[in-house]
Protein backbone atom coordinates (compact mmCIF):
# COMPACT_ATOMS: atom_id res chain seq x y z
CA UNK A 1 0.00 0.00 0.00
CA UNK A 2 1.20 3.70 -0.99
CA UNK A 3 1.11 6.44 0.51
CA UNK A 4 0.93 9.74 -1.36
CA UNK A 5 3.38 12.74 -1.00
CA UNK A 6 3.80 14.06 2.59
CA UNK A 7 4.43 17.50 1.29
CA UNK A 8 0.55 17.78 0.35
CA UNK A 9 -0.27 17.18 3.75
CA UNK A 10 -3.55 19.42 5.16
CA UNK A 11 -2.93 18.53 8.40
CA UNK A 12 0.84 20.22 7.83
CA UNK A 13 -1.04 23.85 6.64
CA UNK A 14 -3.50 23.73 9.34
CA UNK A 15 -0.34 23.54 11.73
CA UNK A 16 1.57 26.17 9.46
CA UNK A 17 2.88 28.33 12.31
CA UNK A 18 2.11 26.83 15.65
CA UNK A 19 4.54 24.74 17.66
CA UNK A 20 3.14 21.40 16.76
CA UNK A 21 4.40 22.15 13.20
CA UNK A 22 7.75 20.12 13.85
CA UNK A 23 5.95 17.87 15.56
CA UNK A 24 4.11 16.56 13.22
CA UNK A 25 6.90 16.50 10.25
CA UNK A 26 8.44 14.54 12.66
CA UNK A 27 5.45 11.61 12.59
CA UNK A 28 4.96 11.97 9.44
CA UNK A 29 8.19 11.30 8.66
CA UNK A 30 8.55 8.25 11.10
CA UNK A 31 4.96 7.34 9.06
CA UNK A 32 6.62 6.93 5.96
CA UNK A 33 9.49 4.80 7.30
CA UNK A 34 6.78 2.06 7.77
CA UNK A 35 5.89 -0.14 5.11
CA UNK A 36 1.25 0.22 6.18
CA UNK A 37 1.25 3.06 7.97
CA UNK A 38 -1.70 3.13 10.64
CA UNK A 39 -4.73 5.43 10.51
CA UNK A 40 -5.17 7.71 12.47
CA UNK A 41 -6.78 11.82 13.38
CA UNK A 42 -5.53 15.24 14.12
CA UNK A 43 -8.59 17.20 15.83
CA UNK A 44 -8.57 21.31 15.97
CA UNK A 45 -10.76 23.10 18.07
CA UNK A 46 -12.07 26.78 17.88
CA UNK A 47 -14.37 29.16 19.88
CA UNK A 48 -15.70 32.16 17.99
CA UNK A 49 -18.03 35.23 19.23
CA UNK A 50 -19.90 36.42 16.39
CA UNK A 51 -21.90 39.94 16.02
CA UNK A 52 -25.49 39.69 15.06
CA UNK A 53 -24.56 39.96 11.30
CA UNK A 54 -22.44 36.82 11.62
CA UNK A 55 -18.98 38.09 11.35
CA UNK A 56 -16.07 37.18 13.77
CA UNK A 57 -15.45 39.54 16.92
CA UNK A 58 -13.03 37.19 18.54
CA UNK A 59 -11.61 33.84 18.13
CA UNK A 60 -9.65 30.88 19.94
CA UNK A 61 -8.29 28.53 17.99
CA UNK A 62 -5.76 25.24 17.48
CA UNK A 63 -4.46 22.02 17.81
CA UNK A 64 -7.00 20.66 20.34
CA UNK A 65 -5.04 19.12 23.07
CA UNK A 66 -8.06 17.47 24.84
CA UNK A 67 -9.17 13.82 23.85
CA UNK A 68 -10.08 12.74 27.26
CA UNK A 69 -9.45 9.19 28.82
CA UNK A 70 -12.87 8.64 28.19
CA UNK A 71 -11.88 9.00 24.34
CA UNK A 72 -8.66 7.27 25.01
CA UNK A 73 -10.41 4.10 26.78
CA UNK A 74 -13.02 3.72 24.08
CA UNK A 75 -10.86 3.85 20.94
CA UNK A 76 -8.48 1.62 22.59
CA UNK A 77 -11.39 -0.57 23.26
CA UNK A 78 -12.84 -0.40 20.03
CA UNK A 79 -9.04 -1.31 18.67
CA UNK A 80 -9.01 -3.80 20.41
CA UNK A 81 -11.63 -6.05 20.49
CA UNK A 82 -12.38 -5.22 24.51
CA UNK A 83 -15.12 -4.66 26.58
CA UNK A 84 -14.24 -2.85 29.56
CA UNK A 85 -11.66 -3.92 32.17
CA UNK A 86 -12.36 -2.80 36.09
CA UNK A 87 -14.55 -0.27 37.04
CA UNK A 88 -11.26 1.77 38.04
CA UNK A 89 -11.08 5.18 35.83
CA UNK A 90 -6.73 5.24 35.88
CA UNK A 91 -4.20 4.51 34.01
CA UNK A 92 -4.45 0.52 33.18
CA UNK A 93 -8.33 0.16 33.36
CA UNK A 94 -10.44 0.52 29.31
CA UNK A 95 -13.80 1.60 30.39
CA UNK A 96 -15.91 4.77 30.39
CA UNK A 97 -17.13 7.54 32.75
CA UNK A 98 -20.38 9.23 32.51
CA UNK A 99 -21.33 12.29 33.38
CA UNK A 100 -23.15 11.24 36.91
CA UNK A 101 -19.61 9.51 37.38
CA UNK A 102 -20.90 6.38 37.04
CA UNK A 103 -17.75 4.11 35.30
CA UNK A 104 -19.19 1.37 33.44
CA UNK A 105 -19.43 -2.05 34.74
CA UNK A 106 -16.65 -4.45 34.20
CA UNK A 107 -17.27 -6.51 30.62
CA UNK A 108 -19.26 -3.71 29.77
CA UNK A 109 -19.80 -2.37 26.23
CA UNK A 110 -18.18 0.40 23.96
CA UNK A 111 -20.26 3.69 24.48
CA UNK A 112 -18.80 5.36 21.26
CA UNK A 113 -22.61 6.87 20.38
CA UNK A 114 -23.91 9.63 18.06
CA UNK A 115 -22.98 13.15 18.73
CA UNK A 116 -26.61 14.31 18.01
CA UNK A 117 -27.14 17.65 19.97
CA UNK A 118 -30.91 19.31 18.86
CA UNK A 119 -31.93 22.67 19.68
CA UNK A 120 -32.46 22.97 23.47
CA UNK A 121 -30.42 20.05 24.39
CA UNK A 122 -28.03 21.09 26.33
CA UNK A 123 -26.65 17.55 27.64
CA UNK A 124 -25.41 15.89 24.69
CA UNK A 125 -23.31 17.63 21.50
CA UNK A 126 -21.19 19.93 21.50
CA UNK A 127 -21.12 21.88 25.07
CA UNK A 128 -19.69 25.31 26.55
CA UNK A 129 -19.56 26.23 29.98
CA UNK A 130 -18.38 29.31 32.74
CA UNK A 131 -15.99 27.13 34.28
CA UNK A 132 -12.39 28.34 35.75
CA UNK A 133 -10.75 24.52 36.28
CA UNK A 134 -7.68 23.78 34.59
CA UNK A 135 -7.69 20.89 32.08
CA UNK A 136 -7.22 17.58 33.21
CA UNK A 137 -7.11 14.22 31.39
CA UNK A 138 -9.49 12.74 34.10
CA UNK A 139 -12.35 14.89 33.24
CA UNK A 140 -15.77 13.78 32.74
CA UNK A 141 -17.96 16.81 32.79
CA UNK A 142 -17.39 20.47 31.95
CA UNK A 143 -16.98 22.53 35.56
CA UNK A 144 -19.99 25.06 35.20
CA UNK A 145 -22.09 23.76 31.88
CA UNK A 146 -24.17 26.67 30.54
CA UNK A 147 -27.62 25.62 30.41
CA UNK A 148 -29.80 26.48 27.48
CA UNK A 149 -32.55 29.03 28.36
CA UNK A 150 -32.48 32.84 28.10
CA UNK A 151 -32.37 33.22 31.72
CA UNK A 152 -28.97 34.42 33.73
CA UNK A 153 -25.88 33.03 32.04
CA UNK A 154 -27.88 30.97 30.06
CA UNK A 155 -27.51 30.29 26.28
CA UNK A 156 -29.77 28.87 23.72
CA UNK A 157 -28.44 25.90 22.09
CA UNK A 158 -28.79 25.30 18.11
CA UNK A 159 -29.04 22.11 16.55
CA UNK A 160 -25.88 20.64 15.16
CA UNK A 161 -27.56 20.31 12.07
CA UNK A 162 -23.68 21.56 10.10
CA UNK A 163 -21.79 18.30 10.57
CA UNK A 164 -19.75 18.04 7.24
CA UNK A 165 -17.30 15.07 6.47
CA UNK A 166 -15.26 15.90 2.63
CA UNK A 167 -13.09 13.50 0.91
CA UNK A 168 -10.41 15.20 -0.97
CA UNK A 169 -9.35 12.81 -3.84
CA UNK A 170 -6.23 14.72 -4.49
CA UNK A 171 -4.24 14.45 -1.24
CA UNK A 172 -6.76 11.43 0.09
CA UNK A 173 -7.80 13.11 3.71
CA UNK A 174 -10.74 13.21 5.27
CA UNK A 175 -11.89 16.29 7.14
CA UNK A 176 -14.57 16.02 9.24
CA UNK A 177 -16.32 19.44 10.71
CA UNK A 178 -18.54 19.71 13.57
CA UNK A 179 -19.94 23.12 14.78
CA UNK A 180 -22.48 24.53 17.12
CA UNK A 181 -24.32 27.92 17.24
CA UNK A 182 -25.09 28.88 21.08
CA UNK A 183 -26.78 32.60 21.20
CA UNK A 184 -26.73 34.90 24.27
CA UNK A 185 -30.63 36.42 24.82
CA UNK A 186 -29.52 36.76 28.46
CA UNK A 187 -29.61 40.23 29.22
CA UNK A 188 -26.28 40.23 30.10
CA UNK A 189 -22.56 39.53 28.96
CA UNK A 190 -21.75 35.43 29.32
CA UNK A 191 -17.37 34.59 29.51
CA UNK A 192 -17.64 31.16 27.26
CA UNK A 193 -14.32 29.84 29.02
CA UNK A 194 -14.24 26.21 28.32
CA UNK A 195 -16.16 23.35 25.58
CA UNK A 196 -16.67 19.90 25.26
CA UNK A 197 -18.23 17.42 23.27
CA UNK A 198 -20.96 15.17 24.64
CA UNK A 199 -21.81 11.51 22.87
CA UNK A 200 -25.63 10.09 23.09
CA UNK A 201 -24.49 8.21 25.85
CA UNK A 202 -23.54 10.90 28.15
CA UNK A 203 -19.81 10.34 27.18
CA UNK A 204 -17.58 13.79 27.48
CA UNK A 205 -14.77 13.12 25.10
CA UNK A 206 -12.63 16.19 24.98
CA UNK A 207 -12.96 19.49 27.28
CA UNK A 208 -10.96 22.04 26.10
CA UNK A 209 -10.29 25.54 27.88
CA UNK A 210 -10.77 28.17 26.18
CA UNK A 211 -8.30 30.75 26.95
CA UNK A 212 -8.67 33.81 27.47
CA UNK A 213 -12.18 33.67 27.75
CA UNK A 214 -14.45 34.67 24.64
CA UNK A 215 -17.08 37.14 25.97
CA UNK A 216 -20.72 36.76 24.35
CA UNK A 217 -22.49 39.91 24.71
CA UNK A 218 -26.50 39.82 25.50
CA UNK A 219 -27.85 39.11 21.42
CA UNK A 220 -24.77 37.79 20.38
CA UNK A 221 -23.65 34.34 19.37
CA UNK A 222 -21.12 31.82 20.31
CA UNK A 223 -19.69 29.45 17.53
CA UNK A 224 -17.75 26.25 18.83
CA UNK A 225 -15.94 24.26 16.16
CA UNK A 226 -14.11 20.77 15.85
CA UNK A 227 -12.57 19.70 12.79
CA UNK A 228 -10.73 16.32 12.49
CA UNK A 229 -8.26 15.38 10.01
CA UNK A 230 -7.12 12.51 8.62
CA UNK A 231 -3.66 11.35 7.64
CA UNK A 232 -2.92 10.48 4.60
CA UNK A 233 -4.89 7.11 3.12
CA UNK A 234 -3.31 4.59 1.40
CA UNK A 235 -3.92 3.64 -2.00
CA UNK B 1 18.73 -18.89 11.38
CA UNK B 2 18.20 -18.13 7.79
CA UNK B 3 19.13 -14.77 5.93
CA UNK B 4 14.70 -14.26 5.53
CA UNK B 5 14.20 -14.87 9.05
CA UNK B 6 16.99 -12.76 10.26
CA UNK B 7 16.13 -9.96 7.67
CA UNK B 8 12.42 -9.98 9.35
CA UNK B 9 13.33 -9.76 12.98
CA UNK B 10 15.64 -6.90 12.27
CA UNK B 11 12.37 -5.45 10.45
CA UNK B 12 10.64 -5.93 13.40
CA UNK B 13 12.96 -4.37 15.83
CA UNK B 14 13.23 -1.33 13.26
CA UNK B 15 9.16 -1.04 12.82
CA UNK B 16 9.12 -1.18 16.68
CA UNK B 17 11.30 1.00 17.53
CA UNK B 18 9.01 3.78 15.09
CA UNK B 19 6.10 2.71 16.68
CA UNK B 20 7.77 3.71 19.69
CA UNK B 21 8.60 6.97 19.05
CA UNK B 22 5.69 7.89 17.00
CA UNK B 23 3.55 6.53 20.22
CA UNK B 24 5.52 9.61 22.09
CA UNK B 25 4.96 12.35 19.64
CA UNK B 26 0.84 11.10 19.31
CA UNK B 27 0.53 12.17 22.50
CA UNK B 28 1.10 15.49 22.58
CA UNK B 29 -0.43 16.02 19.18
CA UNK B 30 -3.20 14.38 20.56
CA UNK B 31 -3.77 11.46 18.01
CA UNK B 32 -3.72 7.49 19.29
CA UNK B 33 -1.50 5.26 17.19
CA UNK B 34 -2.38 1.70 16.13
CA UNK B 35 0.03 -1.18 16.31
CA UNK B 36 -0.74 -4.16 15.17
CA UNK B 37 1.25 -7.41 15.34
CA UNK B 38 1.22 -10.61 13.74
CA UNK B 39 2.84 -14.28 15.24
CA UNK B 40 3.13 -17.31 13.69
CA UNK B 41 4.12 -20.50 15.42
CA UNK B 42 4.37 -23.99 14.43
CA UNK B 43 4.67 -27.24 16.79
CA UNK B 44 5.19 -30.57 16.22
CA UNK B 45 1.74 -32.65 16.73
CA UNK B 46 3.78 -35.21 18.68
CA UNK B 47 6.49 -33.95 20.31
CA UNK B 48 5.39 -30.03 21.15
CA UNK B 49 8.55 -28.54 19.68
CA UNK B 50 8.40 -25.89 18.13
CA UNK B 51 8.98 -25.94 14.57
CA UNK B 52 9.09 -22.45 13.30
CA UNK B 53 8.75 -18.99 15.32
CA UNK B 54 8.32 -15.51 13.46
CA UNK B 55 6.68 -12.24 14.25
CA UNK B 56 6.73 -9.36 12.05
CA UNK B 57 3.95 -6.31 11.89
CA UNK B 58 0.34 -6.31 10.57
CA UNK B 59 1.38 -4.63 6.52
CA UNK B 60 -2.52 -4.20 5.58
CA UNK B 61 -4.93 -2.65 7.72
CA UNK B 62 -7.78 -2.53 5.08
CA UNK B 63 -10.53 0.37 4.14
CA UNK B 64 -12.57 -0.64 6.83
CA UNK B 65 -10.42 -0.25 9.83
CA UNK B 66 -9.29 3.66 8.26
CA UNK B 67 -12.73 4.08 8.04
CA UNK B 68 -13.63 2.95 11.75
CA UNK B 69 -10.98 4.91 12.68
CA UNK B 70 -11.93 7.93 11.20
CA UNK B 71 -15.63 7.89 12.12
CA UNK B 72 -14.83 6.70 15.49
CA UNK B 73 -15.85 9.90 18.00
CA UNK B 74 -18.82 10.84 15.47
CA UNK B 75 -20.30 7.60 14.21
CA UNK B 76 -21.13 9.40 10.98
CA UNK B 77 -21.12 7.39 7.89
CA UNK B 78 -21.00 9.48 4.42
CA UNK B 79 -21.59 7.51 1.13
CA UNK B 80 -22.97 4.28 0.12
CA UNK B 81 -19.66 2.14 -1.11
CA UNK B 82 -16.62 0.39 -0.32
CA UNK B 83 -14.34 3.34 -2.10
CA UNK B 84 -12.64 6.48 -2.24
CA UNK B 85 -14.89 8.92 -0.88
CA UNK B 86 -17.34 7.27 1.18
CA UNK B 87 -16.85 6.12 4.76
CA UNK B 88 -19.08 2.69 4.78
CA UNK B 89 -17.60 -0.49 6.03
CA UNK B 90 -17.81 -3.64 4.29
CA UNK B 91 -18.94 -7.42 5.60
CA UNK B 92 -17.79 -10.42 4.81
CA UNK B 93 -21.14 -10.96 3.33
CA UNK B 94 -19.98 -8.81 0.64
CA UNK B 95 -22.47 -6.29 1.53
CA UNK B 96 -22.54 -2.95 2.98
CA UNK B 97 -21.71 -2.49 6.14
CA UNK B 98 -24.50 -0.15 8.10
CA UNK B 99 -21.71 2.26 10.63
CA UNK B 100 -18.76 1.54 12.88
CA UNK B 101 -18.06 -1.88 13.23
CA UNK B 102 -18.48 -2.06 16.66
CA UNK B 103 -19.47 -4.99 18.60
CA UNK B 104 -21.55 -4.68 21.90
CA UNK B 105 -20.45 -7.41 23.87
CA UNK B 106 -17.08 -8.00 21.64
CA UNK B 107 -15.80 -10.59 24.41
CA UNK B 108 -18.57 -12.93 23.56
CA UNK B 109 -18.18 -15.64 22.17
CA UNK B 110 -18.91 -14.64 18.28
CA UNK B 111 -18.88 -11.30 18.79
CA UNK B 112 -15.47 -8.89 18.39
CA UNK B 113 -12.46 -10.92 17.48
CA UNK B 114 -13.21 -13.92 19.48
CA UNK B 115 -14.27 -17.14 17.33
CA UNK B 116 -15.61 -20.32 18.28
CA UNK B 117 -14.25 -23.52 18.08
CA UNK B 118 -15.11 -24.96 14.47
CA UNK B 119 -16.14 -21.25 13.39
CA UNK B 120 -14.05 -20.38 9.98
CA UNK B 121 -16.21 -17.33 9.42
CA UNK B 122 -14.99 -15.15 12.81
CA UNK B 123 -11.75 -14.18 14.30
CA UNK B 124 -8.10 -15.29 13.12
CA UNK B 125 -8.94 -16.55 9.93
CA UNK B 126 -6.04 -18.39 7.44
CA UNK B 127 -6.23 -18.72 3.73
CA UNK B 128 -4.18 -20.30 0.42
CA UNK B 129 -4.02 -17.46 -1.55
CA UNK B 130 -0.87 -15.66 -2.22
CA UNK B 131 -2.52 -12.50 -3.80
CA UNK B 132 -0.67 -9.11 -2.55
CA UNK B 133 -2.81 -7.72 -0.17
CA UNK B 134 -5.04 -5.03 -1.46
CA UNK B 135 -6.25 -1.79 0.72
CA UNK B 136 -9.94 -2.86 -0.74
CA UNK B 137 -9.23 -6.49 1.02
CA UNK B 138 -13.31 -7.58 2.87
CA UNK B 139 -12.00 -11.03 2.69
CA UNK B 140 -9.42 -13.85 2.42
CA UNK B 141 -8.38 -14.98 -1.54
CA UNK B 142 -8.81 -18.55 -0.42
CA UNK B 143 -10.30 -19.50 3.17
CA UNK B 144 -9.21 -22.62 4.35
CA UNK B 145 -12.40 -23.76 5.74
CA UNK B 146 -12.94 -25.84 9.29
CA UNK B 147 -12.59 -29.58 8.44
CA UNK B 148 -10.13 -32.42 8.61
CA UNK B 149 -10.83 -32.78 4.87
CA UNK B 150 -8.31 -31.71 2.22
CA UNK B 151 -6.51 -28.35 2.27
CA UNK B 152 -8.85 -28.05 5.65
CA UNK B 153 -7.72 -27.07 9.36
CA UNK B 154 -9.54 -27.34 12.48
CA UNK B 155 -10.07 -24.32 14.04
CA UNK B 156 -10.00 -24.28 17.68
CA UNK B 157 -11.53 -21.54 20.10
CA UNK B 158 -9.33 -18.11 20.13
CA UNK B 159 -7.94 -17.39 23.26
CA UNK B 160 -7.06 -13.72 24.32
CA UNK B 161 -4.89 -11.65 26.96
CA UNK B 162 -4.57 -7.49 27.56
CA UNK B 163 -2.40 -5.54 29.54
CA UNK B 164 -1.86 -1.81 30.20
CA UNK B 165 1.94 -1.59 29.59
CA UNK B 166 2.55 1.75 31.22
CA UNK B 167 6.44 2.55 30.37
CA UNK B 168 5.72 1.98 26.28
CA UNK B 169 2.15 4.21 26.99
CA UNK B 170 0.12 1.78 24.80
CA UNK B 171 -2.62 -0.70 25.81
CA UNK B 172 -2.52 -4.18 24.07
CA UNK B 173 -5.00 -7.53 23.43
CA UNK B 174 -3.53 -10.27 21.77
CA UNK B 175 -5.60 -13.14 20.24
CA UNK B 176 -4.29 -16.53 19.03
CA UNK B 177 -5.91 -19.05 17.44
CA UNK B 178 -4.55 -22.79 17.42
CA UNK B 179 -5.16 -24.56 14.17
CA UNK B 180 -4.73 -28.29 13.84
CA UNK B 181 -3.57 -30.08 10.74
CA UNK B 182 -5.85 -33.72 10.71
CA UNK B 183 -6.55 -33.68 7.21
CA UNK B 184 -3.51 -36.18 5.96
CA UNK B 185 -1.97 -34.25 4.30
CA UNK B 186 0.68 -30.77 4.76
CA UNK B 187 -1.74 -27.83 4.27
CA UNK B 188 0.43 -24.40 3.06
CA UNK B 189 -0.73 -21.00 4.31
CA UNK B 190 0.14 -17.69 2.47
CA UNK B 191 -2.48 -15.21 3.96
CA UNK B 192 -3.90 -14.56 7.79
CA UNK B 193 -6.28 -12.61 8.02
CA UNK B 194 -8.00 -10.47 11.34
CA UNK B 195 -11.94 -10.22 11.51
CA UNK B 196 -14.41 -8.31 13.85
CA UNK B 197 -17.63 -9.85 14.28
CA UNK B 198 -20.40 -6.63 14.71
CA UNK B 199 -23.76 -8.53 15.88
CA UNK B 200 -22.72 -11.33 14.16
CA UNK B 201 -21.48 -9.87 11.07
CA UNK B 202 -17.64 -10.59 10.40
CA UNK B 203 -15.45 -7.47 9.01
CA UNK B 204 -11.86 -7.44 7.83
CA UNK B 205 -9.58 -5.46 9.51
CA UNK B 206 -5.67 -6.71 8.40
CA UNK B 207 -5.15 -9.51 5.95
CA UNK B 208 -1.38 -10.31 5.89
CA UNK B 209 0.34 -12.29 3.22
CA UNK B 210 3.51 -14.86 3.45
CA UNK B 211 5.04 -15.15 -0.04
CA UNK B 212 7.12 -17.91 1.31
CA UNK B 213 3.99 -19.48 2.79
CA UNK B 214 3.94 -21.53 6.15
CA UNK B 215 3.57 -25.43 5.44
CA UNK B 216 1.58 -27.02 8.13
CA UNK B 217 2.31 -30.87 8.09
CA UNK B 218 -0.59 -33.42 9.04
CA UNK B 219 -0.99 -33.74 12.40
CA UNK B 220 1.01 -30.29 13.28
CA UNK B 221 -0.57 -27.51 15.10
CA UNK B 222 -0.45 -23.93 13.69
CA UNK B 223 -0.60 -20.68 16.28
CA UNK B 224 -1.40 -17.48 14.78
CA UNK B 225 -1.44 -14.50 16.89
CA UNK B 226 -2.75 -11.12 16.69
CA UNK B 227 -1.32 -8.19 19.29
CA UNK B 228 -2.95 -4.91 18.82
CA UNK B 229 -1.43 -2.09 20.63
CA UNK B 230 -3.26 1.57 21.37
CA UNK B 231 -1.40 4.29 22.61
CA UNK B 232 -2.23 6.43 25.36
CA UNK B 233 -1.01 10.29 25.65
Amino acid sequence: MQIKSLQDDKILSMLEGQEEYELYKEMLYLRSQLISPPPFTIPFFSCESLDKEGRVEDKREGLMHTWLRNYSNMFAMLCCGLEGSSTTFAAGHVNSKNTAGVVADSGDAIRFDDIDGAFGEDTVGIVIGRGAAAYSYEDFVLDSLIDHGTGANQMLHYDMFDHVQTWDGGIRQWTSVMKRYFVNRSGGAIGVTEAGILNNNQILMSRDVVSPTVNIDNDKACRVTYTTVSGIWPT
Amino acid sequence: MNDLLKEEQELFKYESAIYEKMRKIAGKLNTRIIEPIVRIKLVDGKSGAVKLARQHHSHSFVRNMYVNVTIAPTLQVEGTLYADGHLRTWRLEDSLGQSIIQDLTPESLGGGFYAAVDDDHHGILVGRDATAESFDDFELGNLVTDGSGPNQLEYIQMTKSESWVGGSSYYESTWTRALDNGSGSPVTIYETGLFYDDTGISHLITRDIDAGGVAVPDGDRLYVEYEIRTSFP
